[in-house]
């Protein structure tokens, strides 16, 4: 089979190692030389037993990978030239072309080719529902913040199930972890295949180490800690410099985070600010009246109040509502002196410190808590208007599970834009600016394991191994709201927490429990106890089967 | 934009045109200095590094020490592009414009004649569309699916090239023009058609100068249809260019917040985005005042018949 | 055709006489009707989603009827009186102002003699309509935040007390109609200066002639001659009333739930209701209550108009 050649002469020389614990697979890897192109050899004829699956590994992992053959696809009518288009959210790559002529030589023996069209992210809002209404449209990007709920809701994307992926995707029925779905569960139902790898996150701080140093502040383990060296900032660097102590812009929802891990608030629902809360002990799984609306809580008063505080103190411009200069932005141009976030925020470390005597620092202020793991809530769909259902569904089963072609989504051309340094670990190459690693929308969905960056900044690592090591999967992830009877008053209800939610995390209010009251009734006017009420007969329904 | 006031142009102006002329120009510079304002502040950002905006807002001073071509290096990193899209541009503001106005007039036409007792009914037909609409869904789906605009340049053409407002103005404009003119030369046999293009046209010549004008501006600044329409991007027009430099900034970091990615380091910077903004409409704004000098003849040819 | 009976004094022509007249005339509009049967009537049918729960399955047409369920989705937080009335309230001042300003400039740049004055000033009138509302709000921002801005900035050097716009919302009606005029004013004068050029000018030198002022022309001739192209203007606005400028009323004000009292029209209400959810049947709801609004609006303010004086009507 000639792509299984293709694989061995472009993956390193490292993979090729790690080929041998593969048994019957690539024997052929004989091929060692990086050049030939083996796109061109003639097809050999099949000469294999008859189980086509007999040299799959048992495992989909960086040391042994997973190479599909179009015999795997018996339930496949492959005798067509068909084109599968898939649509992706984000700019298109510099280097598109060159990484899908590649994918395409791949997928020739499957008889099929392969396009995508990119949604700039500048018009996808309007553009993603409207390419789901056409007909050019196979394969597609969802995630919670992506359409997936809606989309779902209006029969837009395949149901996949049990049956559909045994019978016409067998490698995710295989490999994909079946716990995996159940982060993207609509009413019940599977119409995405989100990545197989579970990540722990957990929202750390950055600070200005130097101004640190300047103002006598040390180490931070503690939210007191993070708000002293915030309103120290703001008291004596902001008159003098004229930076904020923390630039927040639109909303606050990344301290809100920090805080509420402290609590190890754990969401059972977590639709955009609509939030139902619960402080998760470590082990057990809480009743309905452990859950409530996280803007009832007192923890979120008390939030609410610490953020008036120091709002009041001057850590963030009177205008932060309307700022559209991110906090981030704002940290990378040493316009702030912290930032809160998942570990990207060692990008805008990286920014900052490029300026001379700049030394950032990123604590943990939950390190002793545990942290929430997870699959994430995006993944890649099948559209009710393709035209090719079957073909699609196979090339997204090849695009997910076969390591050739997911390392092209996800990395680009290897030797090209990224290199392998081990198993696990890759670096990025000159032209990666073309092409750069995890771009392509379908790459965040699409991961079987982890691979790092070999030249990430060492603090990263560090810190994203601890809270890996301390990661607790929520015990309601399985959970999820069927909200499709009851989708008007949620609208209202969130239309409602968009209005006061920002205002309230950005401390810019009068007086906190007065507009806290004053959102309640509004969320009740929205029908909120209608919302509660379905919650908890549904949350008790998944209890009980549980 | 002369005209009227040519004859009160002697060398002895009366007194009180002296001083509506002092009101005037008092009153004019005042609101043109507020529009040009923004303009001055748009060009002083684009050339001004990004790191000294976030610190200290825009500038409004030009200052040599923060300056820098860093904006409008990355924006034309790939100058084929915008000159392809000024092409693209271009051409669908003139063939659109042509089109355009002469479906606005000739329309207008018919329904400002005052013996073809069916106009208003007309009117009503065409006034009407203005008012509902089946939204963006089926009027995408009918151009998709039927009209096949994905990617054709049609569609940067056809969407806008029948507005119903311009008609109506043409329609009011023309009910101006004494019907005694088409009456004796409809006596003279000359047929509708006829009479439109050789009589009524030339006497419109204000009108096709503002309509031209309209039109011109309306193709010029369209980036809806392409963005619908065209995904191939060297059919992209300008503004499109434009919005999405413009757009992808917010959308960018909507989409951070929500899903927890690192997308904003990608984000255009506020500079490109203003240097965006003088690379798009700078020209059009130099050529301003040479096409509006064939504007103002248009106009004052007009009235000197009308 | 029913209006017609009551306007045309002209003998009524059965059918075919006024085809066989005026076939000419028909054959004139023929591209014109094409046009809006394809563009606007056949889409126009899609208003049917409104009263649907749109499905992928059954598309516009063939999907469930879902009751009067989506205009309730846009009641439900009882908001929609207070965006209805901004939108119109705004749309008043906005029409109002508008045409104050536009004819003034038009007049004012009409009696100005530099032609060099003219020509500058209008060039630099009309910058405005190429700045993107996305651009004008992002000056905006930079000129009026509370602690870098160059308003506050000059405040603060003459001793002012700054003003914390983007914390006051009673400010914004100001802001939102200056802005508005702001970028309108260059564009909307044309029609009045080409009403301006088109007019008689041997009117205007008899009454030089007889000793009128300038200001007596302005008031006596000239703007007496505009009122035709002012009603035009004012009725297609009013064709508009219940639809607000989104660029304006989202680029600028972001979406600041402390302003939105005073600065929430339907348009962006409904964007921000609909903005992850992109729900056809609620949109298409929301559009259908404008275009009722609209409608009536424009049927009676025409009638009203066509009773005074028909020649000023629309249809």
């Amino acid at each position: 089979m000639k792509h299984r050649k293709l694989v061995s002469l472009l993956l390193a020389a490292a993979m090729a190692l790690s080929l041998t614990a593969c048994a019957g697979a690539p024997a052929a890897s004989s091929t060692t030389s990086e050049s030939a192109p083996a796109a061109a050899e003639e097809a050999a004829p099949a000469e294999e037993a008859a189980d086509p699956y007999a040299s799959l590994p048992e495992k989909n992992t960086p040391s042994t990978p997973v190479y599909a053959t179009p015999d795997m696809y018996p339930n496949t009518d492959m005798s067509k030239k068909v084109n599968i288009n898939m649509y992706m959210v984000g700019d298109t790559p510099n280097d598109w072309d060159a990484v899908c002529a590649e994918m395409n030589k791949y997928l020739e023996p499957f008889n099929t080719t392969f396009s995508a069209t990119f949604l700039s992210w500048s018009d996808y809002t309007t553009l993603y529902p409207l390419a789901l209404q056409g007909d050019d449209c196979d394969i597609i990007y969802t995630a919670s913040w992506c359409f997936l709920g809606s989309e779902a809701a209006k029969g837009s994307f395949v149901e996949l199930t049990d049956d559909f992926l045994a019978e016409k995707m067998p490698l995710t029925w295989k490999y994909q972890a079946p716990e995996s779905y159940a982060e993207v569960l609509q009413g019940g139902k599977v119409y995405c295949i989100p990545q197989n790898v579970t990540e722990a996150s957990a929202k750390y701080v950055a600070i200005r180490k130097d101004l640190a140093d300047k103002y006598g502040i040390g180490e931070l383990k503690t939210w007191e800690d993070f708000a002293n060296y915030l309103t120290t900032i703001a008291e004596k660097e902001t008159p003098e410099s004229g930076i904020y102590a923390y630039a927040a812009a639109g909303e606050n929802k990344e301290l809100w985070d920090v805080y509420a891990q402290e609590y190890e608030l754990r969401d059972a629902v977590l639709d955009d600010y609509l939030r139902m809360d619960y402080i998760f002990d470590g082990s057990s799984t809480p009743t309905a009246d452990d859950i409530q609306l996280a803007y009832d809580m007192d923890i979120f008063k008390d939030f609410a109040h610490e953020m008036k505080r120091l709002a009041d103190a001057g850590v963030w411009s009177r205008s932060a509502l309307t700022n559209t200069t991110t906090k981030d932005e704002a940290f990378g141009a040493l316009q702030s002196a912290a930032d809160a976030w998942n570990a990207s925020l060692f990008t805008y470390i990286a920014q900052a410190e490029q300026n001379e005597g700049v030394e950032c620092a990123v604590y943990d202020l939950a390190a002793d808590n545990m942290s929430s793991a997870a699959y994430g809530s995006g993944g890649m769909a099948l559209a009710e208007g393709s035209q090719n259902l079957d073909r699609a569904a196979m090339v997204l089963d090849l695009f997910e599970n076969d390591t050739y072609l997911n390392r092209l989504m996800t990395l680009g051309i290897e030797g090209v834009h990224y290199e392998m340094t081990d198993e696990d670990h890759y670096i990025e190459l000159e032209k990666s600016a073309d092409f750069a690693i995890w771009v392509t929308a379908a790459s965040w969905s699409i991961k079987n394991y982890k691979l790092t960056d070999a030249a990430d900044d060492p603090r990263r690592q560090a810190i994203s191994e601890e809270t890996e090591a301390r990661g607790v999967p929520s015990p309601t992830r399985t959970f999820a709201m069927d909200t499709t009877e009851i989708a008007d008053y949620v609208t209202a209800i969130k239309n409602v927490l968009n209005d006061y939610v920002p205002m309230l995390q950005l401390g810019l209010v009068d007086d906190v429990d007065a507009t806290i009251a004053e959102m309640q009734q509004k969320l009740d006017d929205a029908g909120m106890q209608i919302y509660k009420d379905a919650f908890v007969e549904q949350y008790n329904a998944w209890l009980a089967e549980q | 934009m002369s005209s009227s006031k040519a004859t009160a142009e002697t060398p002895r102006m009366s007194r009180d045109l002296k001083k509506m002329n002092i009101l005037g120009i008092i009153l004019i510079s005042l609101f043109a200095l507020v529009c040009v304002l923004p303009f001055y502040l748009i060009i002083i950002a684009s050339f001004t590094s990004e790191t000294y905006m976030i610190r200290n807002g825009y500038p409004l001073l030009p200052s040599l020490k923060n300056a820098t071509l860093e904006a409008y290096q990355l924006c034309l990193k790939n100058p084929g592009s915008i000159v392809r899209a000024y092409a693209v541009t271009g051409s669908a503001t003139v063939i659109g414009t042509c089109l355009a106005v002469f479906m606005a007039t000739m329309t207008g036409y018919v329904l400002s004649r005052k013996d073809f007792q069916w106009r208003n009914g007309f009117s009503f037909f065409f006034f009407f569309t203005t008012l509902f609409n089946g939204g963006l869904v089926p009027w995408y789906l009918l151009c998709v699916r039927y009209l096949h605009f994905k990617n054709s340049f049609l569609s940067l053409i056809l969407p806008l090239m029948f507005s119903v407002w311009n008609m109506i103005i043409a329609k009011s404009f023309m009910a101006g023009i004494p019907q005694s003119i088409s009456e004796s030369a409809m006596i003279d046999g000359a047929n509708d058609m006829r009479i439109f293009v050789s009589l009524i046209l030339p006497l419109s010549k204000p009108l096709i100068a503002t309509l031209g004008l309209f039109s011109a501006l309306a193709y010029w600044n369209d980036w809806y249809n392409c963005m619908l329409f065209i995904s191939n991007d060297s059919m992209f027009t300008l503004q499109y260019y434009l919005q999405r430099m413009l757009g992808s900034a917010e959308a960018m970091r909507t989409v951070a917040e929500k899903s927890g990615m690192p997308l904003t380091s990608a984000i255009p910077l506020e500079s490109m985005q203003m240097a965006m903004t003088v690379i798009a409409t700078g020209p059009i704004v130099l050529l301003y005042p040479f096409v509006q000098r064939y504007f103002v003849k248009g106009l004052t040819i007009g009235a000197v018949k009308g | 055709m029913k209006k017609n009976k009551q306007t045309e004094i002209q003998v009524k022509l059965p059918f075919n006489k006024v085809v066989k007249r005026h076939w000419m005339l028909l054959l004139m509009l023929l591209p014109a009707v094409i046009y809006v049967l394809v563009f606007s009537y056949m889409p126009m049918t899609g208003i049917i989603m409104a009263f649907k729960r749109y499905q992928r399955a059954g598309g516009i047409y063939f999907s469930p009827w879902n009751g009067l369920n989506n205009f309730k989705a846009l009641m439900i937080q009882g908001k929609l009186g207070m965006v209805t009335r901004n939108t119109l309230l705004y749309n008043i001042a906005f029409i109002f102002l508008g045409v104050v300003f536009e004819m003034g400039s038009a007049i004012l740049l009409n009696e100005i003699v530099s032609k060099l004055f003219k020509k500058v000033a209008q060039s630099f009138m009309f910058l405005p309509y190429f700045i993107s509302w996305v651009v004008a709000g992002a000056i905006m921002y930079n000129i009026f935040n509370y602690e870098k801005g160059i308003f506050n900035t000059v405040m603060a050097a003459i001793g002012a007390s700054p003003v914390d716009l983007y914390n006051t919302p009673h400010l914004w009606p100001f802001v939102l109609i200056f802005l508005k005029l702001w970028k309108q004013t260059g564009y909307g004068s044309v029609v009045y200066l080409a009403a301006i050029t088109g007019l008689d000018q041997e009117m205007f030198e008899a009454a030089s002639i007889d000793g009128a002022t300038e200001w007596q022309k302005i008031r006596y001739l000239t703007i007496p001659s505009l009122v035709p192209t002012m009603m035009i203007m004012v009725l297609l606005a009013i064709g508009n009333i219940f639809r607000g400028d989104f660029g304006l009323f989202y680029q600028t004000v972001k979406s600041s739930a402390l302003l939105q009292p005073a600065t929430d029209v339907i348009d962006t209400y409904v964007f921000r209701l609909l903005i992850d959810s992109s729900d056809y049947g609620v949109s298409a709801a929301a559009g259908l209550y404008q275009s009722v609004l609209c409608f009536i609006t424009i049927t009676v303010c025409n009638g009203i108009v066509k009773k005074i004086q028909p020649d000023y009507s629309l249809y």
